[in-house]
């Protein structure tokens, strides 16, 4: 029996940015042993370099459509999408790291290494096209990710998140790859592009391909943190280290969402009538859990995890229309989300450089007289994501809204639209008590210089893409035309 | 060749809930074990002799002989109290026989159309049992196996950084 090496579809080129990312995290990994302890913010500087090459990789994937290596990876438009999304916040939370790092005496240079783990990891899973490929993208970035909630080894708290969340994860990756197995069972095919082939409309009765692909959607949603899989959550987001809550917050939810486009509306479009119920239950499910939730909650990263629990409703809901247009306003929701909620975490980061208990909402009373540029860009980030114009939150919820009336589908909007007024209560308070008078000096140390440049970007970019989305939109429009 | 399955099935099926109830974790970890041979009987019963021995060797082998070892080594207190406070137990079992009620009438009432594979026993045979997870793992599997190392590599970093207790 001979190998036939041309028939593999070897091509370097379609994971160049994948492969530029993994290769810095080897050269870190071997710089980690030389640079001296206290020098360690060089680690953050080849990180940037090294993601700055890979972002540079991925512009010449855009218009492609690439499948490489048996087709288990592609290199599309969508791919390129994800991975300048994913490249961006990356470099953005390896800017704002060090501080908080050093802060928290954590400064060590395995933390840039799993970063770049966890985004080799979601790139791939944004590009993948084989259960495959999804499967073992899904588990490098938890893998990291898992580490990464436990960075603060000597935190009780980081610990506990880190425990949570790996033995939830892995419970959840039982279902993932339980309901894989079955859909290969069902088709005889690992790759999406052959499973798409063999789901025809009469396979909407298969049993086996169905009940798989139940169980794939709850190792999914457990992924993008949607109700009623979001139980790990809020003590993950409050335990890990702010920083790391918020590379993952929204890095996940991204990667994650590019594989449910690519499994649901490209590969299972003749069988939408079957996962179309479930899915708008779940994404009805978060924006209840999500919306009522956060309001109770008086820790502000434990809000903006039930925030991010409900803003996972309504990236789902683009997706229940199944057409080109929803997966837009979906891609355009992440995007909009990307931003506007690292600001968000990132402003608790900043702030959190102090110290752990900062991100009780106490603490911030005031915040508008002792810190005025971080309460600035903070209430500009809570508008966003209530969703109020000129911000880049609105148009996000717009485009969704306006491509469920392009589909007809009624009960989600108007639950949607209902939370989307519940959640001003919540966004609104935040900005009410940083308003409120201070009832007391507390020392604080200054923001630094790339993390306020950091924020001053991100806040401009929610309040210009709120003017302008149409630069993101037709981007957008371009990745969401999916063809494989 | 049905009854067999039947039989190797109850006992991965008995196995696994003793992984999750003794309430020693050397129980634990040799539920395990027995659970790994069976799921090595029933890659032996699909003509994957290969892989059954590699079941063996591997997982049910030195894996889990390495998890023994560390669990005779750190002597844990033989009870470990994981109940489930309060009434939360109720809640699982109610979703689980749900969950499970569910899928059992599904099943029952469609029964399952699966799809054949391409590796029939006739042309595993043919190949050679080894030849063909080889040239299968480094041709169509080939992206896989590279994205798995990079994942081990991770992942020995992330256990080296959260077992080592560095002193400054």
């Amino acid at each position: 029996m001979t190998i036939n090496l041309s028939g593999l579809g070897i091509d370097y080129g379609a994971i160049l940015p994948e492969l530029i990312v993994v290769g810095t995290a080897i050269v870190v990994l071997f710089l980690d042993l030389v640079v001296p302890a206290d020098r360690r913010g060089w680690l953050a500087g080849v990180t940037v370099v090294g993601l700055l090459a890979a972002l540079a990789a991925s512009f010449p994937l855009w218009g492609q459509d690439r499948a490489a290596f048996g087709d288990t990876v592609i290199a599309d438009s969508l791919a390129a999408f994800f991975n300048v999304l994913l490249i961006a916040i990356t470099i953005l939370t390896a800017l704002i790291s060090p501080r908080f790092l050093r802060a928290l005496d954590l400064d060590y240079g395995e933390y840039y290494i799993l970063l770049l783990g966890a985004t080799a990891g979601m790139m791939l899973l944004a590009a993948a096209t084989s259960l495959m490929t999804i499967f073992l993208g899904i588990e490098l970035l938890s893998v990291c990710l898992y580490v990464l909630s436990g960075f603060a080894r000597t935190a009780l708290r980081s610990q506990e998140a880190a425990l949570k969340y790996l033995l939830l994860g892995g419970f959840a990756t039982g279902f993932l790859l339980y309901g894989m197995a079955l859909i290969y069972g069902a088709t005889g095919s690992t790759t999406l592009r052959a499973i798409a082939a063999a789901t025809t409309t009469a396979a909407a009765s298969n049993v086996l391909l169905l009940v798989g692909i139940a169980l794939l959607s709850v190792g999914l949603a457990f992924k993008v943190s949607a109700a009623p899989f979001h139980m790990w959550t809020p003590d993950v987001y409050e335990g890990a280290p702010t920083v790391v809550t918020t590379f993952m917050s929204v890095a996940t939810k991204a990667a994650a969402f590019a594989a449910i486009g690519r499994i649901f509306i490209a590969t299972f479009p003749s069988i939408s009538s079957r996962w179309y119920f479930p899915l708008a239950l779940i994404a009805i499910f978060s924006l209840f859990i999500g919306n009522l939730v956060a309001i109770t909650q008086d820790n502000i990263k434990r809000m903006l995890a039930y925030s991010g629990i409900a803003h996972a409703g309504y990236i789902l809901l683009g997706i229940l229309p199944g057409t080109t247009q929803g997966f837009t306003a979906t891609l355009f929701y992440i995007a909009a989300y990307a931003v506007m909620n690292f600001g968000a975490f990132a402003v608790v980061t900043a702030i959190g450089a102090g110290g752990e208990q900062t991100a009780d909402l106490s603490y911030w009373r005031g915040l508008f007289y002792r810190r005025p540029f971080l309460a600035t860009v903070m209430t500009i980030f809570m508008l966003s994501l209530a969703g109020i114009p000129p911000t880049v939150g609105f148009f996000a919820k717009l485009f969704v809204f306006q491509s469920l009336v392009t589909a007809q589908i009624w009960a989600p909007l108007v639950v949607a639209v209902i939370m989307t007024i519940v959640s001003f209560y919540y966004y609104l308070r935040v900005i009410v008590v940083m308003l409120a008078q201070p009832d007391g000096a507390v020392a604080e140390n200054r923001v630094g210089f790339s993390t306020s440049t950091v924020l001053g970007a991100v806040a401009v970019a929610t309040v210009f893409l709120g003017l302008f989305p149409s630069v993101v939109l037709d981007w957008a429009s371009h990745a969401a035309s999916l063809h494989f | 060749m049905v009854i067999g399955f039947a039989i190797v099935a109850a006992w991965e099926l008995v196995t696994a809930i003793g992984v999750v109830a003794f309430r020693r974790p050397m129980y634990n970890a040799l539920s395990l074990v027995a659970n790994m041979l069976g799921l090595a009987v029933l890659f032996l019963m699909l003509n994957a002799q290969f892989l059954f021995a590699a079941q063996i060797i591997v997982y049910a082998g030195a894996v889990m002989v390495l998890f023994v070892f560390i669990i005779a080594l750190m002597n844990p207190q033989a009870d470990i109290s994981f109940r489930p406070r309060g009434t939360e137990w109720i809640y699982g079992v109610v979703f689980g026989v749900i969950f499970a009620a569910l899928l059992g009438t599904l099943l029952f009432n469609h029964g399952l159309t699966g799809r054949l594979g391409a590796f029939t026993p006739e042309v595993i045979a043919a190949a050679g049992n080894v030849q063909t997870i080889g040239i299968a793992l480094y041709t169509r599997f080939l992206f896989p196996v590279e994205v798995t190392s990079v994942l081990l590599l991770v992942a020995a970093v992330g256990a080296v950084y959260l077992a080592m207790r560095r002193i400054r």
